[in-house]
């Protein structure tokens, strides 16, 4: 808080895009609230660490339930909302410029978020470093761990192409701590005046450019591949298809671009750009329209084919004990709602509206996520299967218990938490361009 | 008839015990972890000579090898005789001590639809051991291969990392995770308890938080009890438990690389099925149907 309390100053002085007045109070409202989830979370995931999987309701039949949905619901999201900050640093779009910062930071750490789910589903946590001390090579999951890997180091120096001359200078203005902190977080990177500033903006820019070229095949592998590990499955029908990692991607671009709409009217609200939003609205929006075409097509094929455990797949999303999931998180909360609060109107869409829109996608596509683990696993490989003994691992039903979910929630509150520490410490000023040079 | 094998393996097991770290068929942990180190340097540049085609890493393994394929064990499992008994599964479990959860062979019964009134269709079914293993190719870190001198798919439990990827990518669900959970006799730390499994002969106790918990397991056909020839000795009782015990003898275990064996034989003059053909895994065990 000390810390908060001597960039304050720095606020004003560089003049962000905060919002004054109130926001300690919500700030410390934001603290408590995550920070209790964090903390109601951090005791059944101590519980999960200490006593192995067998404290979850997974099985031999469905071996991965919620966290790995979590898994492949937060790398989509950090996928997603870099594919979107190439917008604006390869593309050049210039309506979108103000979220370049927090696109590219939401990525980071939705990534991390990601990582840390994948983490606790390893029967054996412990071993987590043999997959990179013994890659195997014509496993997919070997390749995404590269990917992972290759898309941390890019995100980090991305983060800090866009942060160094914002931090440099606040290292010069603050004191004490903020100072230390800044400066440690520049690397060095020094440009204090104004005129510093106009010599690095191009530079900036270039780097951001070429960290974007080289970032759009590196996220497209992230998350096109993490849909590859389940496309590749021949032994799941509902899997086994070449649509499968584009679907990934897109309803990636669709979550990344949801949340960083809600979280650009929520939380860093900045100044009055309703175009923004509305332009991010429109965006998110199409995408969705086009996610949601995706899954029209892969319910016709299975449906029209009728292959028994190919249709049985969509037949348990639509009808079975998920059906909820589908129904009413995916199309109506996820899809029908936030599509009308975008498209109506749009004109005179207010944050409120759109921000709200954006977390109904969100929550959406975790459906999406849900369903696309589950129902795939629960259609057994073999007729009987699920009874062939007396079993709950033998089980084709799965709902995860409250140990899955809390320690889910804690771990995203904690992240959340992060994230928003990060949001309100680093510069998150809106005005910086990053037009492509000799344009 | 549950207690027969299960005393079995309990009294044989003071005269293994000395020898447990040479038991003939253990799956030397420091041959295979020079094994995959090679795997590990060699498949890089297998998989560019390769043109990046994913070949499985079976083959991977054969380039490296020492060992030739000498046998290729599989099962000729005749379903007109099965009467869905279960004895195989019980066989299976007091040899190789699964606990809950965890059968490395099962009984599928299947009413027909329209013929509610008929006897089910019964399908006993341990692991394949394909030829072409889905499961193997998808492990992120090769804790699961297909061993070259016989063909059987097995795990390095200290390898393993409980990913749970190669459950997913089977097509016959033949593996399943070991949640930790134990049967009243162990959990109560009855004498049961302190008999350790013979598995891959590397005789494991059960203990919260080791390996085997938390990783993935399957059937190995038995292979600890091989000789170091590889060899089975069905006079000798050395055979997979499955097969040893089925009591209307549907299960026919042996070599298919020996023209004489009984399932060479069995393939030859009856017509054979395998499940999933179009998937091309190429599975080992067939069925007479």
């Amino acid at each position: 808080m000390a810390l908060r309390k001597e960039s304050s100053k720095t606020f004003e002085v560089v003049g962000t895009a905060h919002a004054p007045g109130n926001t300690r109070l919500v700030d410390a409202l934001v603290f408590v609230v995550l920070g209790a989830l964090a903390l109601a979370g951090l005791v059944p995931l101590g519980y999960r660490l200490a006593s192995g999987l067998g404290v979850t309701n997974l099985g031999s039949v469905v071996p991965w339930g919620v966290w790995v949905s979590f898994y492949i619901f937060f790398i989509g999201l950090s996928a997603g909302s870099f594919l979107l900050s190439t917008l604006i640093f390869v593309f050049g779009n210039k309506k979108l410029e103000p979220v370049g910062r927090l696109a590219v930071i939401q990525a980071f750490f939705c990534l991390l978020t990601g990582l840390i789910f994948v983490w606790i589903d390893l029967g054996q946590w412990q071993r987590f470093w043999e997959v990179m001390v013994y890659p195997q090579w014509h496993s997919v999951l070997a390749w995404e761990i590269w990917f992972y890997n290759a898309y941390i180091v890019l995100l980090l120096a991305e983060m800090w192409f866009l942060l160094r001359c914002d931090l440099s200078r606040w290292a010069i203005e603050a004191e004490g701590v903020a100072r230390a902190f800044y400066r440690t977080l520049s690397l060095g990177h020094r440009c204090a005046s104004d005129t510093g500033r106009h010599v690095c903006a191009p530079r900036t820019a270039n780097w951001l450019m070429v960290l974007g070229m080289i970032g759009i095949p590196i996220a497209l592998g992230v998350h096109g591949g993490t849909g590859a590990i389940f496309a590749v499955a021949k032994a799941r029908a509902g899997w086994n298809s070449p649509i499968f990692p584009l679907v990934f991607i897109v309803s990636a671009l669709a979550s990344g671009g949801a949340l960083l709409l809600s979280l650009r009217a929520f939380v860093v609200r900045g100044d009055g750009n309703l175009d923004l939003l509305r332009s991010l609205a429109r965006i998110t929006g199409a995408i969705l329209i086009f996610d949601l075409l995706l899954l029209g097509l892969e319910f016709l094929v299975a449906l029209y084919s009728a292959v028994p455990d190919h249709q049985q797949v969509y037949d348990l999303m639509a009808t079975g004990p998920y059906w909820e999931v589908f129904w009413i998180q995916e199309l109506l909360v996820g899809a029908l709602v936030p599509l009308l609060l975008i498209f109506v109107r749009t004109d005179h869409a207010g944050a409120l509206r759109l921000g709200l829109a954006g977390l109904l996608i969100v929550i959406g596509i975790f459906g999406v996520r849900l369903n696309i683990v589950i129902p795939a696993l629960a259609v057994t490989e073999l007729p009987g299967f699920a009874h062939a003994f007396d079993s709950t691992r033998l089980s084709d039903v799965y709902h995860p218990n409250w140990v899955e979910w809390l320690s889910g929630m804690g771990i995203v509150a904690f992240m959340a938490l992060v994230g928003y520490a990060a949001i309100r410490l680093l510069p998150m000023h809106e005005d910086q361009p990053y037009g492509r040079p000799g344009r | 008839m549950t207690m027969t094998p299960e005393l079995r393996s309990a009294e044989k097991l003071p005269s293994d015990t000395p020898g447990a770290e040479r038991h003939p068929a253990a799956v030397d942990r420091r041959q295979m972890l020079d094994r995959l180190l090679k795997l590990g340097a060699g498949s890089l540049a297998l998989a560019l000579a390769a043109g990046g085609s994913v070949s499985p890493i079976a083959s991977a393994l054969a380039a490296s090898g020492d060992k030739k394929a000498t046998h290729r064990y599989g099962m000729v499992i005749d379903t007109r005789r099965c009467v869905g008994c279960k004895a195989c599964m019980v066989a299976c479990k007091a040899e190789n001590k699964t606990p809950p959860g965890v059968s490395y062979t099962v009984v599928l019964d299947t009413v027909l639809s329209k013929r509610e009134n008929d006897q089910p269709t019964f399908l006993s079914k341990p692991c394949f051991h394909c030829e072409n293993p889905p499961c193997v190719s998808v492990c992120p870190v090769g804790a699961t291969f297909k061993r070259s001198q016989d063909g059987i798919v097995v795990i390095d439990y200290d390898r393993c990392i409980g990913c749970r990827y190669c459950v997913t990518a089977c097509p016959y669900g033949s593996r399943y995770f070991d949640f930790g959970e134990n049967y009243p006799a162990i959990e109560d730390k009855t004498a049961y308890a302190s008999v350790p499994s013979p598995e891959y002969g590397q005789f494991r106790e059960r203990e919260d938080g080791k390996s085997p918990i938390g990783n993935v397991r399957k059937c190995t056909f038995c292979l600890h009890l091989q000789d170091d020839q590889g060899n089975y000795d069905r006079a000798a009782g050395r055979w997979p438990a499955c097969a040893k015990t089925c009591t209307g003898k549907a299960i026919h275990f042996g070599d298919f690389n020996d023209p004489e064996s009984e399932v060479s034989r069995l393939l030859e003059e009856r017509q054979a099925i395998r499940l999933k053909e179009e998937l091309g895994t190429e599975p080992n065990v067939y069925y007479l149907v």
